[in-house]
C-alpha cells in the first residue's frame, strides 16, 4: 500500500515538473517573439489592402478578456484591428469584452475617433457608449489619457466620411458583453412566452428565434471569431450567434502587427464549411 | 496546474477524410471512428474523468445522401443492440448512458434501442456518456424555450420566472456540470453547432488529426492544455456567475415591486416552489415519453 503509495508521489512530482517546463518554455518563446518585433508604431499601421483571398468573413468579432490593467494594451490592439477590417470592407465588427467593463468601450471608443477613420464607421449605442465616457470622467479624479500609450498616429485612410460615400458600404462597429448573449435569449423567451400565453403564437422553430435575436443584436451570425490573448475559450460570447464561427487566437496581441492580422485572415479564408453535408 | 476534466465534449470529425486517404469506403471510416471512440471512453475512465458527451449524428447530417445516412443508422443500430447486451458490463461499471437531441427523427426501431438503453442504464451514477444524436445546439435550446413558453401558456409559470438558471434546467444537459473542455479533431475551428450555450467557460483543443487516428498522446495533451488554462478560465466563469446572480437578484427585486409586493420572502419562497413543480413535471413527462417509445399508448 505503502509503495503504491509513494509511487503515485512519484508520478504526481513529475508530472508538475513537467508542466513547470513547459511554463519555462512558453516563458522563453514569448519573450523571443517579443524581441522578433521591431516594427516602429507607424510601420504596423501601414497595411495595403490585398484583394487576394477567397473569401473574407461579413462578420468578424474580437473577444478579449481583459483585467483592468490590460485595458489600455488590448485598446491599442482593437484599434488597429477595427482599422485594418474597415480597409478589407468588412461590414460587421463586433468587439466583445467578456468582463463588460465600462472602461473597456469608454477608453475604445475615443481612441477610434481619435484616429479619425472612425467617423467613417457606424458606431451602434454610439450615444449610450459617450454618456457612459462622461460619468467615468465626472466620477473619477484620475484623467484618462485617449491616445495610445506610445502615441502612435495614424496615416488618414483611403475613405473619409463625405456624402459621396454610401452608408452602406461602412463597417458597422458593435461593442458588446456577455449580457448580450444568455441574456438575450432569456428574453427572446420572454417575449415569445408573453405572445404563447395570449395565443399569438403556438410553436416557434430555430429560425425564427434567429430573426428575433437579430432583431434585438442588431448584427449577424459571426463568420469569424478573433480570441485576443493564449486562453483558448469564448468567455461567454453570445452562444447563438457562434453557430458556425470559425474561432481562431491571436496570442501576441501586446504589438500586433499586421501579418498576424493577414495570418489571421488567410486561415480563414482557407476554412471549408460542408454545413452537415 | 488544472484539476483533471469532469467533463469532455468531444466532436469526433474526419472519419471520411480517413476513409479517402486510405482508400476505404465511407462506411469502414465510420465503423473505425467508433472503435476510436471505446478506446477514448477507456482512456477517460483511467483518467479519472466521469462525464463524456460525444456528437455523433448532427441534424444536419440528414442531409448527407441517402445511402450515407442509412450507413451511419445501420452502425448505430448495432452498436446499440451490443450495448444492450452488455447491460450487465455496464451495470457493474456504473454507467448511466444520456441520449441528447431530437429521438422522433429516427428510425422507428432506433427510437425503441435508444429507449431501452436509457431506462437501463438511467440509474447508473459512477460515469455518465450523453449521444448527441440526432443533435444540434440550437435546437436544444428551441426546445428549452418551447417547454418553458408552454409553462407559461399553461399557467405552471410566470413570465418573469425566465431566467438564465430556468433556460439551464430545460436544456438536455440539466443534469450534467458545463464541459470543461472540448475537443474537436480534424483541424476545423468551429463548434458547429455543438453545446454551444454550455460551452460559454470550455477550454477548446483543435486538433489537427483525423478522429481514427486520435491518440493516446492526442488526448493527453488536450488534458494537459485545459491544464494550462484551467485557471484564467475558471475566473472568468466565477466573475460571470457573480454579475449573473446580481442581475437577477436586481431583475426580481423591480418585479416585485412593481406588482406592489410587500412579502419579499414569502415571494421568493412561492417562485421558487412553483418553479420546481414545473422542472419536476417536465422531467416526469420526458421519461413518461421515453417509455411510450417502447410500448406505445394504445388509443
Amino acid at each position: 500500500m505503502s509503495v503504491e503509495f509513494a509511487k503515485r508521489c512519484v508520478f504526481a512530482l513529475i508530472y508538475r515538473f513537467i508542466h513547470a517546463l513547459y511554463s519555462l518554455f512558453e516563458f522563453f518563446r514569448k519573450r523571443l517573439q517579443f524581441a522578433a518585433r521591431k516594427h516602429t508604431a507607424n510601420e504596423r499601421s501601414n497595411f495595403s489592402v490585398d484583394k487576394s483571398f477567397s473569401k473574407l468573413p461579413q462578420h468578424l468579432a474580437v473577444i478579449a478578456n481583459c483585467d483592468h490593467s490590460g485595458v489600455h494594451s488590448i485598446v491599442d490592439t482593437i484599434s488597429l484591428i477595427v482599422y485594418w477590417c474597415s480597409l478589407l470592407e468588412i461590414e460587421y465588427i463586433t468587439l466583445y469584452d467578456a468582463k463588460g467593463s465600462p472602461h473597456f468601450s469608454a477608453l475604445a471608443l475615443p481612441t477610434l475617433y481619435s484616429h479619425r477613420f472612425v467617423s467613417g464607421l457606424l458606431i451602434k449605442h454610439k450615444k449610450s457608449i459617450e454618456s457612459k465616457i462622461k460619468q467615468i470622467q465626472s466620477n473619477s479624479k484620475q484623467k484618462h489619457s485617449f491616445t495610445l500609450k506610445n502615441g502612435t498616429s495614424f496615416k488618414r485612410p483611403c475613405f473619409t466620411l463625405n456624402n459621396d460615400i454610401d452608408a452602406s458600404r461602412l463597417s458597422k462597429v458593435t461593442f458588446i458583453s456577455a449580457v448580450d448573449g444568455r441574456q438575450t435569449i432569456v428574453q427572446v423567451t420572454k417575449d415569445i412566452a408573453s405572445k404563447m400565453k395570449r395565443n399569438m403564437l403556438n410553436t416557434v422553430n430555430p429560425n425564427e428565434i434567429s430573426t428575433l435575436i437579430q432583431e434585438k443584436n442588431h448584427f449577424p451570425d459571426v463568420d469569424l471569431a478573433v480570441i485576443l490573448g493564449s486562453t483558448p475559450c469564448v468567455f461567454s460570447f453570445p452562444p447563438w450567434q457562434l453557430r458556425v464561427t470559425e474561432i481562431l487566437t491571436i496570442q501576441n496581441h501586446d504589438r500586433l502587427e499586421v501579418e498576424d492580422f493577414i495570418e489571421v485572415i488567410s486561415k480563414y479564408s482557407k476554412c471549408q464549411q460542408r454545413f452537415g453535408k | 496546474m488544472g484539476p483533471i476534466p469532469r467533463h469532455i465534449g468531444l466532436i469526433m470529425d474526419g472519419n471520411r477524410r480517413y476513409a479517402d486517404r486510405h482508400n476505404l469506403i465511407k462506411s469502414v471510416g465510420h465503423l473505425h471512428g467508433f472503435n476510436k471512440l471505446s478506446q477514448t471512453l477507456e482512456w477517460c475512465k483511467q483518467m479519472g474523468v466521469n462525464e463524456v458527451t460525444v456528437y455523433a449524428f448532427s441534424i444536419e447530417n440528414f442531409k448527407r445522401s441517402e445511402e450515407e445516412v442509412n450507413a451511419l443508422m445501420g452502425l448505430a443500430r448495432d452498436k446499440f443492440t451490443n450495448l444492450l447486451h452488455e447491460k450487465d458490463e455496464l451495470e457493474k461499471n456504473g454507467v448511466c448512458i444520456r441520449f441528447f437531441g431530437a429521438l422522433n427523427m429516427l428510425p422507428v426501431d432506433i427510437q425503441k434501442l435508444v429507449a431501452k438503453i436509457v431506462l437501463e442504464t438511467r440509474h447508473n451514477k459512477r460515469a455518465y456518456l450523453n449521444v448527441c444524436f440526432p443533435y444540434t445546439s440550437r435546437h436544444e435550446i428551441a426546445e428549452a424555450i418551447t417547454k418553458i413558453s408552454e409553462g407559461v401558456q399553461k399557467g405552471a409559470l410566470t413570465v418573469s420566472d425566465i431566467d438564465e438558471q430556468l433556460l439551464e434546467e430545460c436544456l438536455y444537459t440539466n443534469r450534467s456540470p458545463d464541459p470543461e473542455l472540448i475537443i474537436r479533431t480534424s483541424g476545423e475551428v468551429r463548434l458547429s453547432d455543438f453545446l454551444l450555450w454550455q460551452s460559454s467557460f470550455s477550454v477548446l483543443a483543435f486538433v489537427d488529426v483525423l478522429w481514427p487516428t486520435f491518440s493516446f498522446w492526442d488526448f493527453c495533451y488536450a488534458i494537459f492544455y485545459y491544464q494550462r488554462h484551467h485557471k484564467v478560465v475558471e475566473k472568468a466563469r466565477e466573475e460571470y456567475l457573480k454579475q449573473r446572480f446580481e442581475l437577477e437578484e436586481k431583475a426580481n427585486e423591480e418585479e416585485y415591486f412593481l406588482n406592489e409586493e410587500i412579502n419579499l420572502e414569502n415571494c421568493k419562497t412561492t417562485r421558487s416552489k412553483r418553479i420546481s413543480e414545473f422542472l419536476i413535471n417536465l422531467e416526469n413527462s420526458d421519461l413518461q415519453r421515453i417509455r411510450e417509445l417502447i410500448e406505445p399508448v394504445s388509443n
